[in-house]
C-alpha cells in the first residue's frame, strides 16, 4: 500500500545513516597475561650488590609472595562521575592472583591467572603483598646472603610475614591512619606505558633495594643464628632489630624496588 | 488540529432492540458491555445529535451500522466509527441469543463544554442520563428488524482532547490491546515506539524508562501525570522526577498520551525525552471480581466497580496483590485502591474528584556480576545481598472543573499528594566504605545504600481556551498556568552489610521548591485550511530553598572520630547545616507546522524548547542553573485512514535533540549524575491496524546518543527497540446457546545491544508474551504467560567497578553486571461480571 512507502523509505534512510549499533562509548575491557620476575644482575647463583651505606651483600636467596597487583590512572571516560571514597576509573588493570617471584631470576613467573584491565594510560602501580588466605603467618620474604664491610662479614638468612606485629602504634586522635591492610601493599610505584589488547604485564623485582635502608648488618646478631651460622631476622615485627625493620621497610619502597612494565605482543 | 471530543456513551440504554413483530415470551435486551468514544469532529462547534442503527448478531458483535439521522460536518463518521467497535452482551430470548438492531444516539457537545482539566491529554469528561428503566423490547431470533421504537433521550457530553502537537505526539486508545499481558500500568507505555522499560529495584521499585535515546531513569527525563495530576517527584533523592506509577490500576487506564518530546506548551518540568498522561475510565459497568494465580506463588485479587448509572469515568477499583517472585529476594506485596467520580453542575459545568492510594513492601535482588554468575559464585536469580528492596506508599487527591461560556472554556485543578519512599540497593558490594585516618580500623562494612524520604505535593493548574474567526477560518488560543509548591524531606545512609545498621549518613537534607509556569498555545490557520501552525511559549521559574542538615561530612578534616555530621569546620565552630536558595526563569517555545491531511497523510515539523530542574543536591546559593535544557527537532508524515471497517495510523519520524546538561548513572551514587551535553539522532517508525476483531499495533526507534565533549556514545541506552503487540478476538462456540467468545493476544519485544561503558554492548533482548481468554455470559477465564520462551536474558546491563567479595582480592577493574529479566511465568485468571450490581 502506498502508505507504507514513507516508513519503508525512512526505514532504510535510517539504516543508511548509520544509526544503530555502532559508535563506542570508549575504553576497552580486555585480558592481559601476567609475569613477576628478578633482576638480571645475578651470576652464579648469587647477587652481589653494594649498600649505600657501604655493605657489599653476596644475595644467595630471595623469594617475596606478590599479588594481587594493580594499575592505576584515572582519566574522563563515559560514565558518571563517582561520589565516594572509590574513584571510578582510577584502576585500569588488575591481577587478582598471586606469585612468589625468586628475585635473583630474570625469568618470568606467570601469575596463577591472567589479568584484566582496560585500555588506558597507566601511571602508578600497586602492590599488595597479602597472606596465604587468613593465615597472618604467611612468609611473604624468605632471603640468604652475606653482608661485608670494612671486614666484618654477617652471614643472615630469614623470613618475614606481615602481620600486626608491623603496625604502629594508633593515635587517639588518627586511629585509623595504619590499617593491618595499610602495611601489605606498597603504593605509588611509578608506570609510565599505555595498557592494551594483547600485552603482557611484568613486574620487576630488584632485591638490592630492599638493604638501601640497611645502616648495620651486625645488629642481626641480637636474633642469634640459625642452622649454617647465619643471624637470623627479626621475629618481633617493630620491636626487632634495626636491621630487620630496616629490610621491611625496604620491601614498600616505592622507588627502585618495583617496577611494572608493558611488554607489546 | 486534530480536536478529538467525544461522546462517552450511555452504555445501555441507547441501546436495545425494538419492538419485535412477534412477541416471545421473554426478551432480554443486548447490553453493551464495551463501547469506544467517539471523536468530536477537528473545528466544529455543533451541539448535535446523531443516531447510528447498528446490527448485532448472536454474539453481540456489530455487524452492520448505518447513520439513520445524519448531521454531517463529520460528526456522521465519527459516530460510526465509533459505534463498530461495540461489544454487546446478546439478546436473548427465551435464554437463546438472538441478533437485534439498536439505535445509539451520539450526542456531540462542544469541546470542552463539559471541560476537561488542562493536562488531561485524550481524557474525557462524559455525562450521561439513563432511561428510568429499560424499555421490555424484543429481538427476532436471529434476524434484526425492530426499528419502531425510538431509545429514550440520552445526552452525552464531549469534550475536546489536546491538538496534536507533532508527528510524535501519539493519542493511544488502549482498546483490545489491554488483553497483552502486562505486569503494571507502565508497561502500557510500550505502545509508543522506543519504550522500553528496564528495573534495577524490584517489582516495588519505579520502571527505569528509556525512551529515544533518553535513559530516563525512573521518571526524570519524562513528564507522568494522571487525569492531569502531576507524577514525579520534585526533590526525590533518589532523582529529582522519580515516576513510580505502580498505584495505578492498569485495567483503569482508558488511554495515554505520550508525547515524545517538549512540543506542547502544556508539557512542563521533566519533559525532556517527552511527557506521558495517563487517562482513567473504566467501560466495564456494574461489578467485576477477579483473581488471579501465577508461578512463583503470585496471588492478585482485584474488584472493579463501574456504577451502571454513571459514566465510564466514575468508578472505582482496589487491588490486593502478592508474589514469592522468580528469584532470590524478589518478594512483593502491595495494595492499591483508585476510586473517581464524575458530574455535572448544570448545562455547562461537570466536575471530577479523584482519590488514590497504595502501598508497597518489596525486596530487590540487585545485580549481579557477570564473572560470578558465569563461575557459579551466584546464579543468575540470586542476590548478593538479601537486605535490599524498600518499601513506597501514595495517597492522593485531584478535584477539577470545567465550564463554557460562549467560546471561551475555562477549566481548573488542584490536586495534593503524599508520597513516602524507602530504598535499599547495593550497586558496589564492598567498595566505597574507606578507611578514613579519623575513624576506628573498620574493615569494609558495606556499600548498601539506604535511603528514605517523605514528599508532600500541592498545586493548582488551570486554563482558558478561547475560538475566533479570522481569515474566514476557526482560530483559537489557550492560556493556563500551572503551579505547585513540593516538600520533601530525605536521608540517605550506608548499611553495614546484611544488618541494616546505619554506620554512616550521606545525605540529610529539607527542601521546598516551588514552580510557577504559564503558557500561551495558539492554533493558527493562516488563510489556508491545509496549513496549520499550532505552539505557542511556555515561561516558568524554578525556586528551591534547600536545608543541609550535614554539611560537614565524616571524612572533613578535623571532624571528630566516627562522627558523620560536624559542627566544626576549619574555621571551628559552626552549626552542622547550610541554607542554599536561588531560581531561576525560563521561556520556553514550541512550535508545530502541520501541512495536510492530504488522503488521510500530513507532514509535520516541530521544534520545541524543554526543562528538566536539577536535583537539589546540585543547589548553591545564587547559582542560576536549577535546570537543564533541551532542545529538540523533528519532522515527518502522519497518516490515519479506514479502510472497510479497519483504521490504520502510522508515521514516520525524523528527530534530533541536545540537552546541555544530561545525566548519566553512577554505581557510587546509585542514580544518575551530571554528565555534560548529549546530542541524539533517530528515526521512529509506527504503525496501529485496528478493526471490530482485531488490533495490531508494530512500532520501531533507532536512535544514536553522544556525548558532545568527546563524540562518545552515551551508555546503556538501546539504539534499536522493537515492539509488536497483537489482539484478536472472536466466538469460539456455544453453550446453552450463549456463545463463547475468545482473545488471543501477543506482545513481541526487541531490544538491541546497548552501549555500555568501556565500549562494550549487551546482550539483546527477545521477549514473546500470550494471553489467551475465554468469556461465556459474565464468567471469563484467561491465562497469560510472560516471556512465553524462557529465554534467560538480562534485563539491566551495567559495566562498572565493584567488589562483592566474589574473588580472594578487591576487584577494581570494570566489570560486567546485570539485572536478571524474569524467567517464563504463567497467571491464570478467573473473573466474574455482576453487571446490575449498582445500577
Amino acid at each position: 500500500m502506498s502508505h507504507t512507502r514513507p516508513l519503508g523509505s525512512a526505514l532504510g534512510l535510517a539504516l543508511a545513516l548509520g544509526l544503530g549499533c555502532s559508535g563506542s562509548t570508549g575504553s576497552q575491557v580486555f585480558s592481559f597475561h601476567a609475569a613477576a620476575r628478578g633482576t638480571d644482575g645475578a651470576k652464579g647463583g648469587a647477587y652481589v650488590f653494594s649498600t649505600p651505606s657501604g655493605w657489599s651483600v653476596s644475595l644467595t636467596r630471595a623469594t617475596l609472595r606478590v599479588g594481587p597487583v594493580y594499575v592505576n590512572h584515572a582519566v574522563p571516560i563515559s560514565q558518571g562521575r563517582a561520589t565516594g571514597g572509590y574513584s571510578s576509573g582510577r584502576t585500569i588493570a588488575q591481577v587478582l592472583a598471586q606469585v612468589t617471584v625468586d628475585a635473583l631470576s630474570p625469568s618470568p613467573v606467570p601469575f596463577a591467572s591472567d589479568g584484566e584491565g582496560v585500555a588506558d594510560l597507566a601511571q602508578t602501580g600497586e602492590v599488595w603483598l597479602l597472606p596465604d588466605g587468613g593465615d597472618d603467618s604467611t612468609t611473604i620474604l624468605d632471603v640468604a646472603g652475606t653482608a661485608t664491610r670494612a671486614g666484618v662479614v654477617v652471614p643472615f638468612a630469614g623470613t618475614l610475614a606481615i602481620d600486626a606485629s608491623w603496625l604502629a602504634p594508633a593515635s587517639a586522635a588518627t586511629p585509623g591512619e595504619s590499617p593491618l591492610l595499610a602495611i601489605r601493599q606498597v603504593t605509588d610505584i611509578p608506570a609510565t606505558f599505555t595498557t592494551q589488547p594483547g600485552g603482557t604485564l611484568v613486574l620487576r623485582v630488584e632485591p638490592a633495594r630492599w638493604f638501601d635502608a640497611v645502616s648495620d648488618f651486625a645488629s642481626l646478631s641480637a636474633n642469634g643464628a640459625g642452622d649454617g651460622g647465619a643471624f637470623r631476622l627479626g621475629a618481633s615485627g617493630l620491636a626487632s632489630d634495626a636491621t630487620t625493620v630496616a629490610i621491611f621497610r625496604g620491601l614498600h619502597a616505592h622507588q627502585g624496588v618495583y617496577r611494572l612494565e608493558w611488554q607489546s605482543p | 488540529m486534530r480536536l478529538r471530543a467525544t461522546t462517552a456513551l450511555a452504555f445501555a440504554l441507547l441501546a436495545w432492540p425494538v419492538a419485535s413483530r412477534a412477541q416471545p415470551a421473554h426478551v432480554t435486551a443486548p447490553d453493551p458491555i464495551s463501547h469506544v468514544d467517539a471523536v468530536y469532529p477537528q473545528g466544529e462547534e455543533l451541539d448535535t445529535t446523531v443516531i447510528v442503527t447498528v446490527t448485532l448478531d448472536k454474539a453481540g458483535k456489530v455487524t452492520e451500522a448505518v447513520v439513520t439521522e445524519p448531521v454531517g460536518h463529520g460528526f456522521d463518521e465519527a459516530a460510526l466509527s465509533a459505534a463498530r467497535q461495540w461489544v454487546f452482551r446478546p439478546a436473548l430470548r427465551d435464554g437463546v441469543a438472538v441478533g437485534a438492531r439498536v439505535h445509539i444516539p451520539f450526542h456531540f457537545s462542544p469541546p470542552a463544554v463539559a471541560g476537561a482539566p488542562p493536562h488531561a491529554h485524550g481524557d474525557v469528561h462524559a455525562t450521561e442520563k439513563r432511561p428510568k428503566k429499560k424499555p421490555a423490547t424484543g429481538a427476532e431470533g436471529g434476524i434484526p428488524g425492530m426499528e419502531d421504537a425510538a431509545p429514550d433521550e440520552v445526552t452525552v457530553s464531549g469534550v475536546s482532547r489536546q491538538a496534536s502537537h507533532g508527528p510524535s505526539d501519539l493519542e493511544i486508545q488502549i482498546g483490545q490491546l489491554r488483553a497483552v499481558p502486562r505486569k503494571n500500568a507502565q508497561e502500557l507505555l510500550k505502545l509508543a515506539p522506543g519504550v522500553f522499560l528496564s528495573n534495577e529495584g524490584g517489582e516495588g521499585h519505579a520502571e527505569q524508562v528509556f525512551l529515544r535515546g533518553f535513559d530516563a531513569r525512573e521518571g526524570q527525563d519524562i513528564e507522568f501525570s494522571l487525569n492531569g495530576m502531576p507524577i514525579n517527584d520534585v526533590g526525590n533523592p533518589h532523582g529529582s522526577g522519580y515516576a513510580d506509577t505502580h498505584f495505578i490500576l492498569p485495567e483503569l487506564v482508558e488511554s495515554l498520551r505520550v508525547t515524545e518530546g517538549p512540543y506542547d506548551p502544556r508539557q512542563g518540568n521533566f519533559a525532556v525525552a517527552g511527557s506521558a498522561a495517563y487517562a482513567l475510565g473504566l467501560a466495564e459497568r456494574g461489578l467485576t471480581a477477579q483473581y488471579g494465580y501465577g508461578t512463583f506463588g503470585t496471588h492478585r485479587a482485584l474488584l472493579l466497580w463501574g456504577p451502571p448509572k454513571e459514566s465510564s469515568h466514575t468508578f472505582g477499583g482496589v487491588e490486593i496483590y502478592k508474589s514469592d517472585g522468580f528469584g532470590q529476594n524478589r518478594r512483593t506485596e502491595r495494595g492499591t485502591a483508585m476510586a473517581q467520580y464524575e458530574g455535572k453542575l448544570g448545562q455547562k459545568t461537570s466536575f471530577r474528584l479523584l482519590g488514590t492510594a497504595y502501598a508497597t513492601h518489596y525486596g530487590s535482588a540487585g545485580v549481579v556480576r557477570a564473572d560470578d554468575q558465569k563461575a557459579g559464585r551466584i546464579g543468575f536469580y540470586d542476590t548478593y545481598d538479601a537486605t535490599q528492596g524498600g518499601d513506597a506508599s501514595r495517597a492522593s487527591v485531584a478535584f477539577d472543573v470545567a465550564s463554557r461560556t460562549g467560546q471561551t472554556t475555562l477549566a481548573q485543578q488542584v490536586f495534593f499528594t503524599h508520597r513516602t519512599m524507602r530504598l535499599r540497593e547495593n550497586f558496589t558490594g564492598f567498595l566505597l566504605d574507606s578507611q578514613r585516618i579519623f575513624q576506628s580500623p573498620h574493615d569494609q562494612r558495606g556499600d548498601l545504600i539506604d535511603l528514605d524520604t517523605t514528599m508532600n505535593t500541592i498545586g493548582a493548574r488551570g486554563s482558558a481556551r478561547t475560538k475566533a474567526d479570522v481569515f474566514g477560518v476557526g482560530q483559537e488560543l489557550e492560556l493556563g498556568y500551572v503551579a505547585r509548591v513540593d516538600g520533601v524531606t530525605g536521608m540517605q545512609q550506608r548499611d553495614r552489610f546484611g544488618t541494616l545498621v546505619p554506620y554512616t549518613k550521606e545525605l540529610d537534607s529539607s527542601a521546598t521548591m516551588s514552580n510557577i509556569g504559564m503558557f500561551a498555545d495558539a492554533s493558527v490557520k493562516p488563510g489556508l485550511d491545509w496549513i496549520t501552525v499550532r505552539g505557542g511559549v511556555r515561561g516558568d521559574i524554578f525556586s528551591y530553598d534547600v536545608d543541609d542538615h550535614c554539611t560537614v561530612p565524616a571524612d572533613a578534616r578535623g571532624s571528630q572520630i566516627d562522627q558523620p555530621c560536624q559542627s566544626i569546620d576549619r574555621s571551628g565552630y559552626r552549626e552542622p547545616n547550610t541554607r542554599s536558595s536561588t531560581s531561576s526563569i525560563l521561556a520556553q517555545p514550541r512550535a508545530t507546522l502541520l501541512v495536510g491531511p492530504f488522503s488521510g497523510l500530513t507532514l509535520a515539523a516541530s521544534y520545541g524548547l524543554g526543562a528538566r530542574t536539577v536535583d537539589p543536591v546540585y543547589i548553591t546559593q545564587d547559582t542560576k542553573t536549577p535546570f537543564a535544557r533541551v532542545d529538540a527537532l523533528e519532522g515527518g508524515i502522519v497518516y490515519a485512514g479506514s479502510l472497510r471497517d479497519m483504521r490504520l495510523g502510522a508515521r514516520s519520524v525524523f528527530f534530533g535533540t541536545h540537552v546541555d546538561k544530561d545525566l548519566v548513572f553512577s554505581e557510587t551514587s546509585g542514580r544518575n549524575v551530571l554528565a555534560g551535553g548529549t546530542t541524539r539522532t533517530g528515526w521512529m517508525g509506527e504503525g496501529r491496524l485496528t478493526s471490530s476483531w482485531f488490533d495490531q499495533a508494530i512500532n520501531v526507534t533507532a536512535v544514536k546518543a553522544k556525548l558532545d565533549a568527546t563524540g562518545l556514545l552515551l551508555p546503556y541506552v538501546p539504539d534499536l527497540v522493537l515492539r509488536s503487540e497483537s489482539a484478536v478476538s472472536g466466538d469460539l462456540f456455544a453453550i446453552k446457546g450463549r456463545d463463547v467468545r475468545g482473545t488471543l493476544s501477543a506482545g513481541l519485544g526487541y531490544v538491541g545491544r546497548r552501549a555500555l561503558p568501556y565500549g562494550e554492548r549487551s546482550d539483546t533482548i527477545f521477549t514473546v508474551d500470550l494471553g489467551a481468554s475465554a468469556r461465556w455470559t459474565n464468567y471469563q477465564i484467561g491465562l497469560s504467560s510472560q516471556n512465553l520462551l524462557d529465554r534467560r536474558y538480562r534485563l539491566g546491563e551495567l559495566n562498572y567497578v565493584s567488589d562483592f567479595h566474589g574473588q580472594a582480592y578487591p576487584t577494581l577493574v570494570a566489570a560486567r553486571h546485570f539485572t536478571a529479566g524474569a524467567p517464563r511465568t504463567f497467571m491464570l485468571t478467573l473473573t466474574v461480571f455482576f453487571p446490575e450490581v449498582g445500577g
